[in-house]
């Protein structure tokens, strides 16, 4: 119990220092939300509508004062309100979260279907001629820039193949055809992970087969595929689920990159849109949401270490 | 193993062809389809246009930023309406006749019979008097910070005794005239361009419905937006002017331009913006492609207060020195114009033709010049400019070209927000690169060449000039205002007060179906005038 409080005390202190890093920040970086808002003729046609914006905006409070005023915000559950659309920025992201989570998790799943038995197939495979193409292959996908490779398929496959959607609207409503315009995306996001966690795997499988006691496995009659199943996968779990939290991370934030490309509003478009008109509270917010998800999968995956092996434990002890 | 290789293999094929079936039924390209099946009966054909961020606010002038503005404006009309080259024509008004004391530019409007709101409501005076006052934040349920675009409404109406100004008044004789007074320091040329901007809208329709369903008298009347997806017009039947061709008009969003490009292509969208990275593809397809100039200016602006540009003969210098062609066909790919002084060919009605020849492109002459003013081995200067391709490709043949001369700038670039108050605001510069965004009127334009401007960011002080735009600006005759602001572009040129380098060209391709596609000398995408090719 005490490890687990200790790690949620962590995690905590660490959500706290991301967002005095990130308010200070944007506070240095050269960017005025008036300017962004009413462009240089529209602060001189009416200046007295930039004093209101810069009013209702508190940018005319000291920087430490206004931390201090979010911070307490925060806390009570309140991230303000976007400058830019006048709306309170947690509505904002609650209305592009199902965007989001639907890339982000449809990806983690193909990551998970396609990259652990891919592991798996290298491993076993992995000096046969079929292996060493998906090796290639898998370099590849992990060099290739996302947003390029995004440009790639939409290229391929909507413009030339009528397959899939340029720009992706998600509705569950409709579950086939949002399945089918997630294709692609999915495909953008994921297929750079797949290739990662597929190397992972058939580096824990390769590691665990050359292990003692899968010679004295196989040595007392059990079959390879007994084997594998019910001693080297099981061995090999830990470093699997390292990878994949890590990769669950990226796929979140590698969403930024790939919302914007197919036009799917979710919290990495929005994002985008608010560094371009400065709309710090909104900045702010998002970000404090992408640590929130980075530092709950670690806090996650910890816990899961120490169900799978109780021995971490010992170690905080 | 080999079964774990066929679970494998199974699974990945079988994602793959549920995938490829759902393909064979889709209809993703809802928008093509409709075209397709619809082309014979094109008169149901939807324009589907873009944009590429999502809009802060869709009430009317909420949201003051080109890409938002270029669209609703199909939604709105107003006193005065714009033909494509700028100037203007009466819309809703049938007659304004302007005075002026030494207080006010008073305006006696009269409006058109027969004028309507989408709601079917006749348009009346009150609704005119309404809508000024809420551009000037003079109806207190209205939050001024929610009207973004209100442009000069608040000086004219509602501008504060202590800046100056004189709070003006409506006064409503009956259901069809009024008369406005504004305060006379906007002057009447750009009062005309405001009551040409500033929408009309229902007194009787509250504003935060506005929010979610405007409501105008434009040629197009809202139908829906869904908020990170499109907004869809269709056709208003009692505009009182004549009828669009198109019926129904979507635009979508598209947040990123290259996928927009392969959109236009693939035939998903029917109008595109044309760069020079996607203009070979464009051009390929054999579409139609609108050029045009921008009514943007890219100004060096030198600092007079600076030892060396406060000598005329080192600007002068500078015009003789650069061949502004060159910078025409690095910068916009020849599609763009020399300038010679603060003003683009794009506005006929402004433009003064009888600089051309002021300063032919002549290094000697600039060598002369400068040992004249006692720089024969020239100087070095900071040269401050945006951090961004286009003003690097602008910088860098200013750069090469002084240096011929013996003029070496030191290029800093920076980010829009250190730029904006270290050299727009702090004028804190030697020479700096700015792209001046246009406008219609000739007074907002020429207007920042007025010594106490805030847009003064040369700080010269010329009271020829000063004399010349407060008179155009006081002049109720229009034509004689056209004249005075010739004289303003002459005077500019003869004093070489900045260098102006180049108006940019402007590029926009139409799908086949449809023609007509006119350029303004502001952002707007003006369906009402494309029409179905025949």
């Amino acid at each position: 119990m005490f490890y687990i409080f200790k790690k949620i005390a962590i995690s905590i202190l660490t959500i706290f220092l991301i967002s005095i890093f990130v308010f200070f920040m944007f506070q240095v970086i050269p960017g005025d939300p008036v300017l962004a808002q009413l462009g240089i003729d529209g602060i001189g046609d009416n200046p007295l509508l930039a004093e209101n914006l810069r009013e209702a905006f508190e940018m005319d409070v000291p920087v430490v004062q206004r931390y201090v005023n979010w911070a307490v915000r925060v806390v009570g559950g309140d991230l303000g309100e976007s400058f830019q659309f006048r709306t309170p920025v947690a509505e904002l992201i609650a209305s592009r979260l199902p965007q989001t989570f639907s890339l982000a998790l449809t990806s983690l799943a193909a990551v998970i279907v396609f990259g652990i038995p891919l592991g798996i197939f290298l491993a076993n495979h992995g000096h046969k001629k079929q292996g060493v193409i998906v090796s290639i292959l898998s370099q590849i996908f992990i060099a290739l820039p996302s947003f390029w490779f995004a440009i790639l398929l939409i290229w391929i496959f909507a413009f030339h193949l009528n397959f899939g959607s340029m720009r992706v609207i998600i509705d569950w409503g409709n579950p086939a055809n949002t399945l089918r315009d997630l294709t692609l995306p999915v495909a953008a996001l994921s297929l750079g992970a797949i290739a990662i966690v597929a190397r992972y795997v058939k580096a824990s499988v390769l590691e665990q087969k050359n292990s003692e006691y899968v010679t004295v496995a196989l040595a007392k009659g059990m079959t390879e595929s007994q084997v594998m199943r019910k001693h080297i996968l099981r061995n090999s779990l830990i470093p699997i689920l390292t990878i994949l939290g890590l990769t669950s991370v990226g796929l979140f934030t590698g969403s930024i990159v790939i919302e914007n490309v197919f036009t799917i509003q979710g919290i990495g478009s929005l994002l985008i849109n608010a560094i371009n008109f400065n709309d710090y509270p909104l900045i702010q917010g998002i970000v404090l949401y992408f640590s929130v998800i980075v530092v709950a999968l670690g806090l996650f995956l910890d816990m899961l270490h120490v169900l799978i092996d109780p021995r971490i434990k010992r170690g905080w002890k | 193993m080999k079964k774990t290789k066929n679970i494998f293999i199974a699974i990945f094929f079988g994602v793959f062809l549920v995938a490829c079936g759902n393909a064979a039924v889709s209809d993703n390209m809802s928008a093509v389809g409709t075209y397709q099946n619809e082309q014979e009966n094109e008169i149901n054909r939807p324009f589907i246009g873009t944009y590429l961020s999502e809009f802060a606010s869709i009430a009317p002038l909420g949201d003051n930023s080109a890409s938002t503005r270029e669209i609703l404006r199909n939604m709105h009309d107003a006193l005065y309406g714009y033909y494509p080259d700028g100037s203007l024509f009466l819309s809703l008004a049938e007659e304004i006749i302007y005075e002026m004391d030494d207080t006010f530019v008073i305006a006696h409007i009269t409006l058109r019979e027969n004028i309507y709101f989408h709601t079917g409501r006749t348009i009346d005076a009150w609704d005119v008097e309404y809508s000024f006052k809420r551009l000037a934040g003079l109806i207190p349920e209205i939050d001024t910070t929610q009207i973004l675009a209100a442009g000069l409404f608040t000086n004219m109406l509602n501008g504060n005794p202590l800046d100056g100004f004189t709070p003006g008044r409506i006064e409503v004789h009956n259901e069809h005239q009024l008369t406005a007074y504004f305060d006379n320091n906007t002057g009447i040329s750009a009062i005309r361009h405001q009551l040409a901007d500033g929408v009309i809208v229902p007194r009787d329709y509250p504003e935060y419905l506005q929010q979610v369903h405007p409501v105008g008298a434009g040629p197009f009347k809202f139908v829906e937006h869904v908020p990170g997806d499109r907004i869809v017009f269709t056709r208003f039947d009692q505009w009182h002017r004549d009828l669009p061709e198109i019926i129904d008009a979507e635009f979508r969003l598209f947040t990123d331009p290259t996928v927009m490009t392969l959109a236009f292509q693939a035939g998903e969208i029917d109008i595109l913006t044309v760069n020079d990275e996607n203009y070979t593809a464009i051009a390929a397809m054999g579409v139609e492609i609108y050029e045009g100039l921008s009514n943007d200016v890219w100004v060096l602006y030198l600092n007079h207060l600076n030892d060396y540009f406060s000598d005329i003969r080192v600007r002068q210098a500078i015009h003789y020195a650069i061949d502004q062609e060159l910078i025409n066909q690095i910068a916009a790919g020849g599609r763009g114009a020399a300038l010679h002084s603060h003003m683009s060919p794009f506005l006929t009605t402004y433009y003064n033709p009888n600089l051309r020849d002021m300063y032919p492109f002549n290094p000697e002459r600039a060598l002369e010049l400068l040992a004249e003013a006692g720089f024969p081995n020239g100087f070095n200067a900071n040269f401050r400019i945006v951090d961004n391709p286009q003003y690097h490709d602008i910088a860098a043949v200013v750069q090469a070209q002084l240096a011929n001369v013996g003029i070496n700038l030191g290029i800093e670039s920076m980010p829009w927000g250190t730029f904006f108050p270290e050299v727009f605001q702090g004028r804190n510069f030697e020479v700096n690169l700015l792209n001046i965004v246009g406008f219609a009127d000739a007074s907002r334009i020429l207007g920042r060449y007025l010594s106490t401007a805030n847009g003064n960011i040369s700080g010269h002080s010329h009271p020829e000039l000063d004399r010349l735009i407060l008179g155009a600006r006081a002049s109720a005759d229009h034509a004689v205002a056209i004249e005075k602001y010739k004289e303003v572009q002459r005077v500019l040129a003869e004093e070489a007060v900045a260098f102006w380098t180049i108006a940019p060209g402007i590029m926009t391709a139409l799908s086949p179906d449809f023609v007509g596609f006119r350029n303004y000398p502001f952002a707007f995408v003006d369906i009402s005038i494309i029409r179905f090719a025949r």
